[in-house]
């Protein structure tokens, strides 16, 4: 299978205050990642900085066969979804137009197009009574799905998401989780930050755990009953003792 | 104080309301021009000429908008004269204000900007958006929103400030002038300028209600407010 995203000695720094130390990870085609990891262990500015959101002060990036790089970067940007932990849809922009606009502004499609594939996107995460309601409007739940909608439109290479339930209440979690694993049976190739060890069990390929800025175990997701280091075990540990 | 000089004064004094309406709207649509002109310089061209925008606004912020319109009229326009251009109190008036409330329209406009969560930059970054189409799409439609309520407020002031302008003797009377010629012609100096207050207030209220108006039919839907009263 070939490899949509592939990292190679990933350095990533604020300043003097090194985040991502040296990693190297592959992510196949189809193939779903879910990254866990403590807070600050910089899975945010690993993630980001596959984007050069947090532009890397070394190593090499290559996703759907382009080098990340300054000349390639809108190019690299428009075959990625983004999703973010506080969702960040444009407050200003219905529901719909959240979504038409990129398909628009950055991909060039027409706008009956874009509408068009702007309302099976919100279909799909079961929106679709909400296109003309404005972000503020809704739920965190629906927020959340709203902005997976804008993600998957633009039809990405890979989605990545970040932490995409941690910003939820409790019983809004479930229904994001849901029209994720949607989207992961349509074969979409995804990279999650989640703490979801049940989303993980469920539809994950790989479990990678970071800490200190460095990928510290990676394996199927069996190594989420039977991590083979310590620090994942107590991660994992610590992690189960908050969420029972 | 007599009621009917009051009235009387008043009948006289309305009749400076056009210009001091034409005074307030004119600069303020030349603040907005020079306005938004500083606020793009400062998003888009570096350092340096940013730097001139940011002089440009400490300039006018920092010095007395009375020292502004006589430099305008009688240091620039004296100027001017020595080559056969002349200048009308005016129209040295209107570029007075208009000069000076470009500088608080672009701090307006740029403390809008900086109101709005770098998040929203982040996203259009994520979604590969240009610099320019961030701008135009995601940042000004925000900002302006934002920036409503001060740009209101800034019309209400220039509607008192260009009473200064009487100062330099702007014809057709504005209703500061109004009231001053009223007061030395029969001597009533309190119902005089109390009849000037009375139609600044009444003006500037009315611009307040409207401002209210606009502000909640752009409000961005769903954005809660605190109801402070
Ligand atoms: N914009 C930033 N500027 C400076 N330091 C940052 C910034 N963002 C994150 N950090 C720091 O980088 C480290 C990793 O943060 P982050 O990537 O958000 O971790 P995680 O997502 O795993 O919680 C933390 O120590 C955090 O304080
Ligand atoms: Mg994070």
């Amino acid at each position: 299978m070939s490899a949509v995203v592939t990292v190679r000695g990933l350095n990533v720094a604020y300043g003097t205050l090194e985040v991502v130390k040296g990693v190297d990870l592959d992510v196949a085609q189809g193939e779903k990642v879910v990254i866990m990891g403590p807070s600050g262990s910089g899975k945010s500015t690993f993630l980001r900085s596959l984007i050069w959101l947090v532009k890397p002060k070394s190593g090499k990036i290559v996703i759907d066969g382009i080098e990340v790089a300054q000349q390639t970067l809108m190019d690299v940007r428009k075959r990625v979804g983004f999703v973010f932990q506080h969702y960040n849809l444009f407050p200003h922009l219905k529901v719909i137009d959240n979504i038409v606009l990129p398909l628009v502004k950055v991909h060039g499609l027409p706008r009956g197009e874009a509408v068009q594939r702007a309302r099976e996107a919100l279909q799909l995460v079961g929106l679709a009574d909400k296109e003309r309601a404005y972000p503020l409007q809704l739920s965190g739940g629906q927020q959340q799905r709203a902005a997976i909608a804008r993600a998957i439109a633009i039809r990405p290479k890979v989605l990545m998401l970040d932490e995409p339930t941690s910003a939820l209440d409790p019983e809004l979690v479930e229904e994001v989780l849901r029209v994720l694993e949607d989207i992961a049976r349509r074969g979409t190739t995804m990279l999650i930050v989640t703490h979801e060890i049940d989303f993980a069990l469920d539809v994950a390929d790989r479990v990678v755990f970071f800490e200190g800025g460095k990928i510290v175990e990676e394996g199927p997701p069996d190594i989420l009953y039977n991590p083979k280091t310590d620090r994942f075990r107590q991660f994992l540990r610590r992690l189960h003792r908050r969420t029972s | 104080m007599a009621l009917e000089n009051y009235f009387d004064a008043l009948l006289s004094v309305v009749g400076g309301i056009p210009t001091t309406m034409a005074l307030a709207l004119l600069s303020f649509a030349i603040g907005m021009g020079l306005g938004s002109i500083l606020l793009l310089v400062r998003f888009f061209l570096p350092k340096p000429l940013s730097w001139f925008a940011s002089a440009y606004v400490e300039a006018f912020r920092g010095t007395p908008l009375l020292v502004q319109i006589f430099i305008i009229y009688f240091g620039v326009g004296g100027f001017l004269k020595d080559y056969g251009i002349n200048i009308d109190p005016f129209t040295a008036g209107v570029i007075a204000l208009g000069l000076n409330s470009a500088a608080y329209q672009a701090e307006i406009f740029r403390s809008a900007v900086q109101a709005i969560p770098v998040e929203q930059y982040l996203t259009a970054e994520a979604y590969a958006f240009g610099k320019t189409q961030t701008f135009r799409y995601i940042i000004l439609p925000q900002a302006l929103r934002i920036a409503l309520p001060a740009l209101m407020n800034e019309m209400v002031l220039l509607i008192k400030d260009s009473s200064l302008v009487s100062v330099i003797g702007v014809t057709p009377p504005d209703i500061f002038r109004r009231a001053d010629y009223y007061a030395s012609r029969h001597f009533t100096y309190f119902e005089a300028y109390l009849a000037a207050a009375t139609i600044y207030f009444i003006i500037c209220y009315a611009m307040v209600k409207i401002s209210h108006v606009i502000e909640r039919k752009y409000a961005i839907p769903g954005y809660l407010r605190r109801g402070i009263i």
